[in-house]
């Protein structure tokens, strides 16, 4: 049976819908593969003949074609924030996708999904984050000393980082000024005579703002072939890798070199 | 007190990122588990006298064909678990030493090349080791095309 040509209209539908899908998975920590073969799934489910795509990091671009007609579509990616319960229930929902489905379902639900709360709170992801610096330390053979220090310096610069991303700060400030905090807090407890290796508590303690989605999926990408989304999300992870040692190194600065 | 229980110490932080990521909480456990294999596996790989890098590379390993089996199981992407699961390996100390020692390269009156060749031993080896894990995680999911 000859699949039916598919309007205008109902292809603006069925990129939109997918955009929306592409755009959320990416943001919530997707590699460029699984968005690229999720979207083509999803746009021949809904009818297409054909899908040209471009996913990169910062934009997603689509060609959707059904006979005669076809519509292009782009979408801008906002900044990457790892929900890996968002990207679970996404990549649920498009794999349940059926030919009788539509793509008007599929948004709401989708909007649905954006619209959930979290599963734990801000504040219980500073405490895992202060949690898992302070494992960090005892992995690097510290003392019960080094772990405390690690996990209050951490606490500190996690609530502040917080605090400076629902401020909207520009997302390298904030991480620049919560290693600055973290630096600062190991300092003063060093200061007072309480570590052993300070190095340790150091080290531990601005753990948490290692971009390890970036760094994964950048090796990824690029052995896949999608050089440029690699370099690009390689680029980004390494401009985080830089704020982080200026932070560190404007706080061993101001404590003078007393660590 | 020297604290001995690095396995432990290493589910805990695995966990403690799977928070920060948001992984589902069903799958909480499994990250924890697969953190404890992956460290166990490239600590005594590490001890055997295997290099840090290479047995890094092969603990990452493990902990992506977990990935890719709990992908094919679960029908879910990979990363919900790997990407939590390998963070206990990420060279901290190096990355920090690497830092420490930029920053006495840069600072010092006169160039040190001394200063150099340590500032380049630490970069290479948190790079090598990083460049392992991501390696690592994403090999089992690289077999097929």
């Amino acid at each position: 049976m000859e699949k039916a040509e598919l309007s205008r209209e109902e292809l603006k539908k069925i990129a939109d819908t997918s955009l929306l899908v592409g755009k959320t998975m990416l943001e919530s920590g997707a590699e460029i593969c699984i968005v690229e073969e999720t979207l083509s799934k999803l746009v021949q489910t809904f009818g297409c003949d054909k899908a040209n795509l471009s996913v990169l990091p910062q934009t997603i671009a689509m060609t959707l074609v059904s006979g005669n007609e076809f519509r292009t579509k782009m979408v801008h990616i906002g900044t990457l924030k790892p929900d890996m319960h968002r990207l679970s229930e996404l990549y649920k929902l498009t794999k349940n996708v059926c030919s009788e489905c539509t793509p008007t379902d599929l948004l709401k639900q989708t909007k649905d999904l954006l619209s959930q709360n979290q599963q734990f709170s801000g504040y219980q992801k500073v405490f895992a984050a202060a949690l898992a610096c302070a494992s960090f330390a005892a992995l690097f053979n510290g003392t019960a000393a080094e772990f405390a220090a690690a996990f209050i310096a951490t606490f500190l610069a996690a609530s502040l980082k917080k605090t400076l991303d629902a401020k909207e700060l520009n997302p390298l400030l904030s991480i620049m000024v919560a290693s600055l905090l973290a630096t600062v807090c190991v300092g003063v407890f060093s200061s007072l005579g309480l570590l052993e290796d300070t190095k340790i508590a150091l080290a531990s303690s601005v753990l948490f703002l290692v971009p390890g989605v970036q760094l994964i999926n950048t090796f990824e990408d690029i052995i896949k072939g999608h050089y440029l989304s690699g370099l690009a999300r390689g680029l980004h992870g390494l401009l985080i890798s830089f704020a982080i040692v200026f932070g560190i190194a404007l706080g061993l600065k101001l404590l003078g070199g007393n660590v | 007190m020297i604290i001995h229980y690095d396995p432990l110490f290493a589910a805990l932080a695995a966990l403690g990122f799977a928070i920060i990521f948001n992984v589902p909480k069903k799958f909480l456990l499994f990250v924890g588990i697969t953190a404890i294999i992956g460290f166990a596996v490239k600590s005594l790989l590490s001890q055997s006298g295997i290099g840090i890098e290479l047995s890094t590379l092969l603990g990452a390993i493990v902990i992506g064909s977990i990935g890719k089996i709990f992908s094919t199981i679960y029908k879910e992407p990979h990363q919900i678990i790997t990407i939590a699961s390998v963070i206990p390996m990420v060279p901290g100390t190096f990355a920090f030493k690497t830092i420490i020692s930029l920053l006495d390269f840069v600072s010092a009156p006169a160039p040190s090349y001394e200063l150099l060749a340590q500032t380049t031993f630490y970069a290479a080896k948190t790079g090598f080791i990083l460049a392992a894990i991501a390696l690592g995680v994403a090999a089992p999911s690289l077999l097929k095309k």
